[in-house]
């Protein structure tokens, strides 16, 4: 998945990518909230192999999710197995439901632009 | 400024579309709810109307083979890898519905229809439409 820029500029702040969440947008961690999202909680390795990373490439992006407070982690013991819940706090769902707002934005918005310069396009008399 | 545009649309399209699947997998992982309410429902279908006909040897062995039953579903779910979303509410609606179901329909039928099956059958349907429509519930979600 390439990734779409965010710009922090003031010039087309009217365009959705700048409610695009920087935190959100990375292609592993949109894919972490994605999973968990559909989830009350769901352990670590789960997480894991759907998002096919590695534990360390996980284990790092939970870390920035849970930094930014989106995302909760619990450990717990089965028999002698440590097992580790990952679950999205409040504030991780309505970020992602932002994201999600402003991507599905981005992809009407540009659909619109493309009928309307093909409108355009006509009345100019364009083949 | 329009090409730059469409590549955007045709990301946002793309990552739409992954986070979907995403979504779908981390579902599919949680339909062990689904399974284990049908299996509750099933097994009240059984519990109840051996309950209600047998002598009271009977009903310890039900009894005992009914929390056999309920043990064996704890072990189960505590080694899911998935929690749905709503899991303890749904759980707590079933369970608190079952219960109560259950004590009425109990209180009533061991006092005035002990071994009559034509009580116990429709009791039986009643009390576990909990966990079916519960099922019902988890599979929509």
């Amino acid at each position: 998945m390439r990734q779409i820029a965010i710009s922090h500029g003031t010039a087309t702040a009217g365009h959705p990518r700048h409610r695009l969440d920087p935190v959100v947008h990375s292609p592993v961690r949109l894919s972490i909230i994605a999973v968990l999202m559909a989830a009350e909680r769901a352990e670590f390795a789960f997480v894991r192999d759907t998002v096919e990373v590695s534990d360390s490439v996980l284990s790092k992006q939970v870390s920035v999710l849970e930094e930014a407070g989106y995302l909760k982690v619990r450990k717990g013991a089965v028999g002698r197995r440590t097992r580790t819940w990952l679950s999205l706090s409040a504030a991780g769902r309505r970020a992602f439901e932002a994201h999600l707002a402003a991507l599905n934005d981005i992809a009407s918005s540009t659909r619109g632009q493309g009928g309307a310069a093909s409108e355009t396009g006509s009345a100019a008399g364009r083949p | 400024m329009g090409d730059v545009d469409a590549a955007e649309s045709a990301e946002a399209v793309v990552a739409l579309a992954h986070v979907g699947a995403l979504g779908d997998t981390a579902r599919g992982g949680a339909r062990w709810t689904v399974r284990l309410l049908v299996a509750y429902g099933l097994a009240v279908l059984i519990y109840v109307p051996w309950v209600g006909v047998l002598p009271v040897a009977g009903i310890l062995v039900a009894t005992g083979l009914w929390f056999a039953f309920c043990a064996a579903t704890v072990v189960f779910a505590y080694r899911q890898r998935v929690s749905p979303r709503g899991f303890g509410l749904l759980w707590a609606v079933v369970f608190s519905s079952f219960g109560l179901l259950w004590s009425v329909a109990s209180a009533v039928g061991i006092g005035s229809f002990r071994g009559d099956l034509v009580y116990w059958l429709p009791a039986a349907l009643v009390i576990s439409m909990p966990f079916f429509v519960g099922a019902g519930v988890a599979t929509k979600r």
